[in-house]
């Protein structure tokens, strides 16, 4: 069977492959322009980094920035000055654009890291400053930075990933380098506030929501059908395993939780309260048909969910009681993924990757044009 | 960098662009994300150009950074937006059996989590070892066996259902 299957396999992908007929879009010359200007804005970073380090040491004023793991950054922390490399986005999105160690967000900033970073993966808004996640060098090592509003001068918090806040941003919890291990932080004091293992992760352990003290973790690179869950009181320590595997779409501001699961066959979603440690499934709403939730998301008061099927045939499912039973579709246009801005309107993105913001009413009116490049969502905190 | 290193770099695009482009479209299964993956890629590749020293050391980079890249395209989308069951049907030009047959490994495939996907493309299309794999990816052997039999694991129980529900056995 394993033969079998690995020859099906192989043939497979060959023949995908090889049905690409010709080779790409893109012009030899398109490429080399955009490689010269990324080596350019590269060597002006790189200069203004070495001309403020020389600065920072001349006058005495250097200093480690903190950090929490022993090993410190292999390169002293500097500030490259703001470069006109990375277009700002419209002022009327909550998104950033990024380009190397650049990001440009929405109210006109710009944030430069000290080096480059080959990718910047998440950037969030804490009262305290961005919150940058990184990743660098030949390992694609990750990182946290914080770079507060009032000073040039980044903070490494660590070599950490996926981080997520508190809602009102005075405490993050990131994966650490060690696989099960994530690692809980105060803002803006860096102070570590604790650890925790999550056994049954096998092989990285992310930890996906806040509520209160509560924070549920998961283990995202495991299986495809579902994930490992527990919940990690952050006042006592304890990791409680969630008895059921689940994906989890979002969690509101108070704390409900969003799950998907499989049941014999069906699809089944629910909505449950962090603190009741998260009931096994069966009491939310399942589709006989299994058309199959692609995606969803909860809105910050926990009063409306967005679903998406993966035939695209997207829905509302009004949620005024959804513990008690009533899941009521409701059709809704197709614009995903659903980013809830408020607690009655959230953006999407439209077939041509435009953003549209959408009521629960169903209205929906296109926001700025096209992105030229991916965008970074910036979520808020303690705002 | 100097004319000639210039123009060994566009000597590679011409060259490789093609069974690149084929590499970036296993990993993202998309013509329109694998072009852009690989217009990225080819970037960061003219950058690095100048301390990259032999044509081994070339592939492995380039190769490294079109699974990286698209693992971090994803990675960087929102938690929520999952791997989908299910994908619409694709156009083919075989017979209707083959089709059938191909088409539903092809979206059982395209299904897998991104990065066992890239195991699987790494291991079978691109003919690595584990150890190549891990490197490639900058994960331990362990991850890269554990990646690659969740990802067998989960395309023999589907394709089982399948034929169950056909009465075929593999």
């Amino acid at each position: 069977m394993s033969d079998n299957l690995f020859h099906r396999i192989d043939t497979t992908l060959r023949r995908e492959a090889e049905s690409l007929a010709g080779g790409p879009a893109f012009a030899v010359d398109e490429v080399v322009r955009a490689g010269r200007g990324a080596v350019r804005r590269r060597r002006m970073t790189v200069l203004a980094a070495v001309v403020a380090v020389a600065a920072l040491v001349g006058s005495g004023a250097y200093a480690a920035a903190p950090y929490l793991d022993s090993a410190g950054p292999e390169v002293p922390p500097a500030t490259a000055p703001p470069t006109a490399s990375v277009p700002a986005p419209w002022p009327e999105l909550p998104v950033a654009f990024r380009q190397r160690n650049e990001i440009a967000t929405a109210d006109g900033s710009r944030v430069v890291l000290p080096w480059p970073a080959d990718e910047v993966w998440s950037v969030a808004e804490t009262p305290y400053g961005w919150m940058v996640e990184t990743s660098s060098g030949p390992e694609q090592k990750s990182e946290l930075w914080l770079l507060p509003f009032d000073t040039d001068e980044p903070n490494l918090i660590g070599e950490l990933s996926t981080p997520v806040f508190a809602p009102d941003g005075r405490t993050l919890v990131a994966s650490t380098a060690t696989a099960r291990e994530v690692l809980a932080v105060a803002l803006p004091s860096l102070a570590e506030l604790g650890r925790a293992t999550f056994e049954n992760s096998t092989d990285g352990v992310t930890a996906v929501a806040f509520a209160g003290d509560q924070v549920l973790l998961a283990d995202t690179w495991g299986e495809a059908d579902s994930d490992e869950l527990a919940v990690w009181d952050l006042s006592t320590g304890t990791v409680t395993p969630v008895p059921e595997r689940a994906w989890v779409y979002g969690v509101s501001d108070a704390g409900l939780a969003l799950l998907r699961w499989d049941l014999e066959g069906a699809d089944c979603i629910d909505v449950v309260d962090l603190s009741d440690a998260l009931p096994a499934g069966g009491s939310g709403w399942c589709d006989e048909d299994a058309a199959g939730f692609g995606s969803g998301a909860i809105s910050p008061d926990g009063a409306w969910v967005y679903l998406r099927t993966d035939q695209a045939e997207s829905f509302w499912i009004a949620a005024n009681d959804l513990r008690a039973g009533d899941w009521r579709p409701v059709d809704g246009p197709d614009v995903p993924p659903a980013w809830w801005e408020t607690d009655r309107s959230y953006l999407g993105r439209d077939v041509s990757q435009r953003f549209v913001r959408c009521e629960v009413s169903g209205d929906c009116e296109r926001v700025g044009p096209i992105p030229f490049s991916d965008p970074l969502l910036v979520h808020r905190y303690g705002q | 960098m100097d004319k000639v290193a210039e123009q060994a770099f566009r000597d590679f695009v011409v060259a490789r662009s093609q069974a690149l482009l084929r590499t970036a479209y296993l990993l993202v299964g998309n013509r329109a994300q694998a072009e852009d993956l690989l217009q990225t890629v080819l970037v960061k590749t003219y950058v690095a150009w100048p301390r990259i020293r032999d044509a081994a050391a070339l592939e492995g980079y380039v190769r490294r950074a079109l699974t990286t890249t698209a693992i971090s395209w994803w990675r960087g989308r929102p938690y929520r937006e999952r791997p989908m069951q299910t994908l619409p049907e694709q156009g083919t030009v075989d017979g209707p059996e083959g089709r059938i047959e191909r088409d539903a490994m092809w979206l059982h495939l395209r299904a897998l989590p991104v990065k066992q996907r890239a195991v699987l493309v790494l291991r079978f299309y691109e003919g690595l070892s584990e150890a190549e794999i891990a490197e490639v990816l900058g994960i331990s052997r362990g991850t890269v066996k554990s990646h690659a039999s969740r990802a067998l694991a989960t395309l023999r129980s589907r394709i089982e259902s399948e034929n169950r529900e056909m009465g075929v056995s593999l």
